[in-house]
């Protein structure tokens, strides 16, 4: 990769100044920290605006950009449907059934983390202990596949990758201070900074390139005219029997189909709704009516980011024709670097020899940042306070050391710490390439696992706990079988499948190869939880009738 | 039919129903923040 376009000097004038104030709104929450849950809550500290972006910018990490902006440039347009669904399920159903009833019962019960809330509705220490457990274990790869991505892109970029080791510890120090010392404050103000800044640059990026390919209509008939079936026989495309084209969507039930809607649409768009990082900006807001307000801003700027990403994502393809004569997909692939380089590599390239071209580089250098960061530092203070604040608490609980809830910060800051100093080691171990795929395992797993238990703890006005046990199992063992035995691109992060059977998956050839492990875990765990209910309410009723008899 | 250029059905649905979302959401919004039945902070 070239860095011709990458003036080091304004980048780094403009990165100083980003951490400067980064660290400033890290103060402003430290100063404006007084007790444990203002420090995992900060409950009436910020209005619809912050909320907004901030869930917004937390929602979409540098995974959005590159990692599906790079999917984007592979698989096409069809990808906007993950738009459509960021926007629907991610914002409006989030928001309209599952924000408000989150927001209140949280407030009710005094909840300051989700594994809080989900344990006091349910009235169950295994429940919150397994949830606490479920972030503990899986939030850390995908937040390590953020963090590694938006440094990889960062050293690639900028030329610097004898200096990889350097930045990923300096992103990581800026990140912790701000997040161990100014705690969800910090976390959300710094979070509506870094939207602002990849707002602008995601506007300027799409603009700049519908410029470059003559227009919105020349541009996408420019896309359009790049499709030949026969292009099959001669160019890897990166894509499955069933591709169309960029500008069409693929053959029905298809592998590229399959492909497509159950992993990238499916996985990462129904996901969005059982985010532990998400559901703690409910419980923020002061009352339903910022929330509801909070959809105004925080639908532009999804739209803004995500459209962008994707639309110039698959753009992309007509520009390497025009330039290099190849396909985004065969021209990264030529360089030696996978889909996750794809817009990278096209930022650096399309600005290079236009007017301000290094500002708009570096603008969208730290737009990556702003996306990694944003992200990683509500997954730090997650898990920390899953560790720090639930499972201590819990800990305390059982031993009889403590009645109600820790109240200690200072626990939380140490946890913190530790997971960010497991996320740098975990950038050193994991497979590269893999932002887009680890983002729909987590998101994945913790929609099989937790959204009918989640579901049934806002709108039950008797939860079942039993029935919510064994949703939870259900959903995470079929989820983990499948992403592990059945489907090929999720069986890579731990290959037991090739240990035990010499072959990376059981069925390679078949088409559930290609379909995303939430497409079976998600219904079996409603189905499993609907059954446990109606079972256990007649249990009880059983009971309560040969009781009064 | 050709809308900016695009002219699969399903891709310009994708188009058209992120920015109905958009519209539903600015719209709900605004008249959630006017409406005089809201509910007084909880506080």
């Amino acid at each position: 990769m070239t860095n011709d376009g990458v003036d080091l000097a304004v980048f780094g004038v403009m990165t100083a100044a980003f951490v400067v104030v980064t660290l400033l709104l890290g103060v402003y929450g430290y100063r404006n920290t007084k007790s444990n849950q203002e420090f995992l809550l900060g409950r009436n500290k910020a209005g619809p605006v912050i909320i907004a972006l901030s869930y917004g910018a937390t929602f979409l990490s540098a995974s959005a950009v590159i990692g599906f902006g790079g999917q984007a440039a592979v698989h096409g347009m069809s990808v906007l449907w993950l738009c459509f669904l960021n926007l629907f399920v991610g914002l409006i159903v989030a928001f309209l059934v599952f924000g408000g009833p989150t927001r209140r019962k949280g407030r009710a019960l005094g909840a300051s983390t989700y594994a809080d809330l989900m344990g006091k509705i349910y009235n169950s220490k295994g429940i919150r202990a397994f949830t606490a457990i479920l972030i503990i274990v899986m939030m850390p790869i995908y937040a390590a596949a953020v963090l590694k991505g938006g440094v990889n892109s960062l050293a690639v970029i900028t030329g610097l990758t004898d200096l990889y080791d350097l930045i990923l510890i300096a992103l990581a120090i800026v990140v912790a201070v701000y997040v161990v010392y100014g705690g969800i404050i910090a976390v959300m103000y710094n979070d509506a900074f870094q939207a602002a800044i990849m707002f602008i640059g995601m506007v300027v990026i799409l603009v700049v390139t519908y410029g470059y390919l003559g227009g919105v209509t020349a541009g996408n008939e420019a896309l359009g005219n790049l499709w030949d079936a026969s292009i099959f026989d001669t160019i890897n495309t990166g894509t499955q029997e069933g591709f169309n084209g960029w500008t069409s969507f693929a053959d029905f039930g298809s592998k590229e189909w399959l492909t497509v809607v159950t992993t990238f649409l499916l996985g990462v768009g129904i996901g969005a709704l059982t985010q532990p990082q998400l559901a703690v900006r409910f419980m923020s807001a002061k009352n339903d009516r910022d929330l509801n307000k909070s959809l105004i801003v925080g639908s532009i700027f999804m739209l803004a980011i995500v459209g962008s990403a994707y639309t110039v994502g698959a753009l992309s393809n007509v520009y390497f024709m025009n330039e290099h004569g190849e396909l985004a997909f065969q021209y990264i692939s030529g360089l030696g670097l996978g889909t996750d380089f794809i817009i990278p590599q096209f930022i650096l390239e399309i600005f290079s020899g236009i007017s301000f071209g290094d500002v708009f580089v570096s603008l969208f250098l730290l737009s990556l940042v702003c996306a990694a960061i944003s992200t990683i530092s509500a997954l730090i203070h997650t898990i920390g306070a899953a560790g720090g604040y639930d499972l201590y608490t819990l800990y305390k609980n059982k031993k009889g050391q403590l009645k109600g809830d820790s109240q200690s910060i200072n626990l939380n800051r140490i946890v913190m710490v530790l997971v960010m100093v497991l996320l740098v080691v975990y950038c050193y171990l994991m497979p590269a390439d893999i932002i887009a795929k680890a983002t729909s395992v987590f998101m994945g797993l913790t929609a099989a696992a937790l959204l009918p238990a989640y579901f049934h703890a806002l709108y039950s006005k008797n939860p079942c706990k039993k029935a919510a046990v064994v949703s939870m199992v259900v959903g995470t063992l079929v989820y983990m079988f499948f992403a592990l035995f059945i489907n090929t691109g999720t069986s890579v992060f731990l290959p037991i499948c090739e240990i035990i059977t010499g072959q990376p998956v059981l069925f390679p050839d078949s088409s559930l190869a290609s379909t995303d492990a939430l497409v079976f875990a998600l219904p079996l765990s409603i189905v499993a939880m609907a059954v446990a209910l109606v079972f256990f309410r007649y249990k009880e009723r059983s009971v309560a009738s040969t009781e009064s008899a | 039919m050709s809308f900016f250029g695009l002219t699969d059905p399903w891709i310009i649905g994708g188009y058209v129903m992120s920015f109905v979302c958009v519209a539903f959401c600015v719209v709900y919004g605004f008249l959630s923040g006017r409406s005089s039945e809201e509910e007084e902070d909880d506080e």
